[in-house]
């Protein structure tokens, strides 16, 4: 019984082991995909919301607010994990010159079980960037 | 021989007459009698006098008649008497009065005044008793012989009475009723190739039986001959017409003028030519078989007009053509130079213009004309009068000076005049210098050499003015009729003369993407475009003048004296067209006003009269002339016995009206009116023309001449015809083409300045331009006067039967003006050029091709041509062109002005239109000879070429492209441009701004964004806050299938290009695109933003 004991013990703390191993590899790698995707889809949603009328007109270099909103948005929602859920929230978009602040979280299955709310983990990816020219 | 016939015939008529006369027949004291001239009594003889009031009647019946003797139509005849005792009150010539007759005899004349052809044409002529009315001329000539015989040479003398006296011309034929320069009688046009004046002795003869005075028989000798011709032939026959009238001579000389003028040499005036034994046979002249009646005189028409003195070769009077033809020939056909000249050179030789120096005259050329001899007149040679035209010929031929002088000094004068100039002493050649109107031309082709250009015509007025008889249709005529419009009276000539001048845009430097316009950058309004180039300006002036001036010549040019001349003149026109009417008028209301004031019988005119026997001589004494038989004879006598109208007398009233007054002197109409029962006698005169036609054409005729002088003072020439089209071509790769600019500025100044004869200015006045561009020409002020002025009498007339006043009209006096039209105009692009640009950076000449696109744009509210984003950096070409045709319509400063109608010396060359600017594969219209040169620089900073990439997105010529150029930098709040030296680094060129505040960018918009201090921008409430659940994943992945993975998509909407909301968010939560947080239900502050809080919604909620 005391070996029996002792084998489920070392079973459920092997399973516990893997839970967690399972659980910090999912916290890692979401967080390292979240980043890379916030990154990249920013850059990419940046640049293609270049608004060229304004360069045309007045020779700089501005980005429409919404069409990156939008931009990213699509992009994201492209290459993301349709095992999460992702809230995007955006704290800064500035035209010109083309500046973003935004974070993004996601869950790891985070959600209860009736759906209707959502947690907020510790994932959480914040990026900050500009749109540059070169002198 | 023959003065036995005569003995037979007087002594037969003497035998037949002393068989009717009771007592004997002789003369009495007159000179023409028959038998001797003695004083005895004349009881037994029928006698006979020529005389009248002592002397034989000398005078002439004047009338004119075509060529078969038929009167001209609305003339009558004229007796002219040499003495004026003859002529009741005549004291000098032309006077008219009654004739003076004899007391004691009975007087008998016809009732009219009878040609010989009408004589000849009646059976019997009705006579009167009343004196006739003659005139005084004492140039006729005594052509009767106090014994009644006549001078061989009568008839040459009366011709030439005419022939050498113009106004005895015109007066008589004035007073038959025809105006000698018009040839026309009245209403009636004479044939001037067929009119005669018809000139007829008069004759005057008293018979009687005894020594009681008898009935003296007054009338040309026809008309005499035809009341005494019953009786008396023999009388005739014997003496007075035939010695005077009719001759071998005569006659000779009928037959042979004008045999080749196609005139019946036998039909002349209705005279026929007598030759022979007719010539002494009077007795056949009243024959009725024969009718030559009593001969007389005639005048070719033209042999007085037609002047000899104007032959050969010299300048023909300003006659009809017709009659100038005709002289000629006549010329010729007289011959008056003996012989000098054949019809046959007259036929070829009429009718050339004389030659070099005179083709505006025609002349009458007879023989050698159009050779140098003929056709060079001495008189203009050489420097006495300018030459008209080339006179090379002349001047070389002229006989004082050598031909090499004349060929060395043959030279225009310099100035205004051309003048043959044969010696180098002649100060008047010194000077001479030729005139050249070339315009002076400075074009420009390349905005490397200059940027603007001119044209200028020359400035030497007294040049210009030289050209003044140029042709209309050439450029020097262009001076003066500008399009045909010109300023030219009798008081003054205006000449223009043209300064053009233009500025283009030179070189300039353009970002790639973005764009250039052509306009005033001083007017544009928050504008976007990047580089304005300084729009093209051309400018026009018009300088005119009146009149020829120089530094020698200070004569005033608007000849104000004259028109001071001519105005006066039109003034007493107007006076007298005023008193004319008024005249008139005042007869019109006396007429109107006319009652009957008396009445009285009146008697008729006798028919026939009652037939009286008298005793008379039926058989005469050849010999001595004495009756040798008396018998009766029959004539007329009272009573009447049959009266014209059938009962012997009526009642006549007499009307009379008031008396109106007009400057002193009254005017009444009387006039009688009855009728006998079968006619009217008399009636109420024809009404007076009241008409104020006359007066007013006097009037407009007056105020023309002010107008005129006006005209010389302000006339404007509004220089329409200056009216540049102006293109601009580039050869951007994308987007070249050429563009016809519009005048988006235009102004139009006109200012006169008065100069009195000193040069002194005067006065100036600035026009109104208003109607400038709908006038082509000149236009004038008719009212105003600018400068010095002056005034002159004018009547002002007004007001039934008042006389004009005299008042004073003011007129401008100065002696020049000058006057100049500037237009100056700015060029654009045409509106709606690239003027709307989508979010994709396309650009569209029209929001309907925008809207088409689908796409958000922006309107960059002025037109503007692009620079593609990829287009490479370096030099490109751009031109402008302003002289080109365009659909088949040329055009050089306006398809009208001259220098593209006449374009003087080839000064301009239009070229090849299909050009092709560098770099570009395709044509564009733009003139490679007068087109405009010049380059911009595109710096591409936005998508420039990358080095590295070899493979793809690069132009055509192989050179890649990079994206666009920027760089994507995540950053940190705190320290955003970090460096290896912890200083920090220098920002990018788009981060180094400043905002309307002063603050920086980077401070505003960093690291201290939405105004607090780094980091702490994630406590904000968000802008944007979505929930991406799979199922959202899944709806916008579906989504992004459905546009093929484009992102580009631009579901914007914009307003004017900025604040663009896009509908994928705005639609996003119901499409199931994503959901927002408990936190943000919103979707954040600035979800659904509108341009009202577009920027203000990153301000709100802080610390949310």
């Amino acid at each position: 019984m005391k070996e029996s004991f002792w084998g489920i013990f070392v079973v459920a703390m092997g399973l516990i082991c893997v839970f967690f191993i399972y659980f910090f590899q999912d916290v890692t790698n979401t967080d390292e995909h979240n980043y890379n995707i916030l990154k990249e889809t920013t850059e990419a949603a940046m640049i293609d919301s270049v608004d060229l009328v304004a360069y045309r007109g007045q020779g700089i270099v501005k980005i429409d607010r919404e069409k990156f909103v939008e931009n990213f948005l699509r992009r994201f929602a492209e290459n993301a994990s349709l095992s999460k859920t992702y809230v995007i929230t955006i704290y800064d978009v500035n035209e010109y010159p083309p500046k973003v602040s935004l974070k993004v979280g996601s869950t790891a299955g985070g959600v209860d079980p009736s759906g209707s709310t959502i947690y907020n983990f510790d994932i959480v990816n914040r990026l900050d960037a500009i749109l540059e020219s070169p002198n | 021989m023959k003065k036995k016939i005569k003995y037979v015939l007087f002594m037969l008529l003497a035998l037949t007459v002393s068989m009717g006369v009771v007592g004997q027949a002789k003369a009495l004291d007159d000179s023409g009698h028959i038998g001797n001239n003695d004083s005895n009594a004349c009881s037994s003889y029928i006698c006979y006098s020529l005389r009248i009031n002592g002397d034989p009647l000398q005078g002439i019946r004047v009338s004119l008649v075509d060529g078969t003797g038929k009167r001209i139509t609305g003339t009558i005849s004229v007796d002219l008497l040499r003495s004026h005792a003859l002529v009741s009150g005549a004291n000098s010539n032309w006077d008219s009065g009654k004739l003076v007759m004899d007391k004691g005899p009975n007087f008998k004349r016809s009732y009219y005044m009878n040609t010989r052809n009408e004589v000849l044409s009646k059976y019997s002529l009705k006579t009167t008793t009343a004196l006739p009315t003659v005139y005084y001329w004492s140039m006729v000539p005594k052509y009767i012989n106090v014994d009644g015989t006549g001078s061989d040479d009568a008839t040459k003398r009366l011709e030439s009475l005419f022939l050498a006296d113009t106004y005895a011309t015109k007066k008589v034929m004035s007073l038959m009723g025809c105006d000698y320069s018009t040839y026309k009688c009245g209403n009636y046009q004479m044939d001037y190739e067929n009119t005669y004046i018809l000139i007829e002795p008069l004759a005057y003869i008293r018979i009687h039986v005894s020594d009681d005075y008898g009935t003296g028989y007054y009338g040309t000798a026809s008309e005499v001959y035809s009341m005494t011709t019953t009786h008396f032939s023999d009388l005739w026959a014997k003496k007075y017409p035939l010695a005077i009238f009719v001759s071998k001579t005569k006659a000779t000389n009928l037959s042979k003028k004008y045999s080749n003028l196609n005139i019946s040499p036998n039909k002349i005036a209705g005279l026929t030519t007598i030759t022979g034994n007719e010539t002494s046979n009077f007795s056949s002249y009243m024959d009725s078989s024969k009718k030559y009646g009593v001969a007389a005189g005639h005048v070719f028409f033209p042999d007085i007009t037609c002047s000899t003195s104007k032959y050969p070769n010299k300048k023909l009077e300003s006659t009809s053509p017709k009659t100038q033809n005709f002289c000629c020939k006549l010329y010729a056909e007289k011959d008056y130079l003996g012989h000098q000249y054949t019809m046959a050179e007259a036929n070829v030789k009429y009718d050339e213009k004389k030659g070099t120096g005179f083709k505006d005259q025609l002349y009458c050329c007879l023989h050698k004309c159009g050779t140098t001899t003929n056709t060079c007149p001495t008189t203009t040679y050489p420097n006495t009068t300018p030459v008209a035209s080339s006179p090379q010929t002349c001047c070389k031929t002229y006989g004082e000076y050598t031909t090499t002088q004349a060929k060395t000094y043959y030279a225009s004068k310099g100035k205004s005049q051309v003048y043959c100039c044969l010696h180098p002493s002649d100060n008047r050649c010194t000077t001479a210098t030729s005139c050249n109107t070339t315009p002076t031309v400075n074009i420009t082709n390349d905005c490397a050499n200059s940027t603007s250009g001119e044209i200028s015509d020359i400035d030497d007025w007294t040049c210009i003015f030289k050209t003044i008889s140029a042709s209309k249709n050439t450029y020097d005529g262009q001076f003066y009729t500008s399009n045909g419009a010109s300023v030219s009276n009798s008081y003054c000539n205006v000449a223009c003369r043209e300064d053009i001048n233009y500025t283009l845009s030179n070189s300039f430097t353009i970002k790639a993407g973005r764009t250039f316009t052509i306009y005033d950058s001083d007017n544009m309004t928050n504008s976007e475009i990047g580089v304005v180039l300084s729009p093209p300006t051309f400018t026009g002036t018009s300088t005119c003048r009146t009149g020829y001036r120089s530094a020698s010549v200070q004569n005033a040019t608007i000849n104000v004296s004259q028109f001071l001349s001519d105005y006066a003149a039109a003034n007493e026109s107007v006076q007298n067209a005023w008193d004319a009417l008024q005249i008139n008028i005042a007869k019109q209301k006396s007429l109107d006003s006319a009652r009957i004031v008396s009445s009285h019988q009146a008697g008729h005119n006798c028919d026939t009269y009652s037939t009286c026997n008298y005793s008379c001589c039926v058989s005469y004494d050849m010999k001595t002339g004495k009756c040798l038989k008396t018998g009766t004879c029959k004539r007329d006598c009272e009573p009447c016995i049959e009266w014209h109208h059938g009962s012997r007398y009526y009642t006549l009233y007499n009307w009379r009206g008031t008396t109106y007054y007009y400057k002193g002197k009254g005017y009444t109409i009387s006039y009688t009116t009855g009728s006998d029962g079968s006619s009217e006698h008399g009636e109420r005169p024809s009404d007076f023309n009241t008409s104020d036609a006359a007066y007013r054409a006097a009037v407009n005729t007056r105020d023309a001449l002010l107008l005129k002088i006006k005209q010389c003072n302000n006339y404007q020439r509004t220089y329409q015809e200056f009216n540049p089209e102006v293109s601009f071509a580039y050869g951007e790769e994308k987007y070249q083409s050429s563009y016809s600019l519009k005048k988006f500025y235009s102004e139009i100044t006109s200012n006169s300045t008065y100069y009195n004869s000193s040069n002194n200015v005067t006065g100036t006045h600035t026009w109104n331009t208003n109607r400038y561009d709908n006038v082509t020409g000149f236009i004038y002020d008719s009212y105003s006067i600018f400068g010095s002025s002056s005034t002159t009498k004018k009547y002002v007339c007004s007001g039934e039967l008042q006389p004009c006043q005299a008042s004073t009209v003011q007129y401008p006096s100065n002696s020049w003006v000058e006057q100049v039209t500037t237009r100056i105009y700015e060029y654009s692009l045409p509106d709606n050029v690239y003027r709307y640009v989508s979010k994709q950076g396309i650009s569209y000449s029209n929001e309907y091709e925008a809207i088409n696109a689908g796409v958000a744009y922006h309107d960059m509210k002025y037109s503007n041509l692009p620079i593609a984003y990829t287009t490479l950096g370096g030099e490109y070409e751009y031109y402008y062109e302003f002289y080109y045709d365009s659909t088949g319509d040329e055009n050089l400063f306006g398809k009208n002005q001259k220098y593209i109608k006449y374009n003087p010396e080839n000064l301009f060359d239009k070229g090849d239109t299909n050009y092709y600017p560098s770099g570009s594969s395709s044509p564009i219209e733009i003139t490679d000879a007068t087109g405009y040169l010049c380059t911009y620089t595109v710096e591409n900073d936005i998508i420039p070429p990358d080095d590295t990439n070899t493979t793809n997105g690069g132009n055509d010529d192989g050179t890649p492209l990079k994206d666009i150029n920027v760089v994507y930098r995540p950053i940190s709040l705190t320290n955003p441009f970090p460096s290896i030296t912890g200083d920090g680094r220098a920002a990018g060129s788009n981060w180094q701004g400043t905002t309307s505040s002063g603050k920086s960018f980077i401070d505003t918009y960093i690291t201290n964004n939405r105004g607090v201090s780094g980091e702490d921008v994630y406590e904000e409430t968000p802008m944007y806050q979505f929930v991406l659940t799979p199922n959202n994943m899944r709806a916008i992945r579906k989504y992004n299938n459905s546009t093929g993975n484009d992102y580009n998509d631009y579901t914007l909407d914009c307003d004017d290009g900025s604040y663009c909301r896009s509908t994928f968010l705005d639609s996003g939560v119901g499409k199931g695109y994503f959901k927002f947080t408990s936190t943000n239900s919103d979707g954040g502050s600035c979800y659904g933003s509108s341009n009202t809080d577009w920027e203000n919604c990153r301000y709100t909620h802080l610390g949310g």
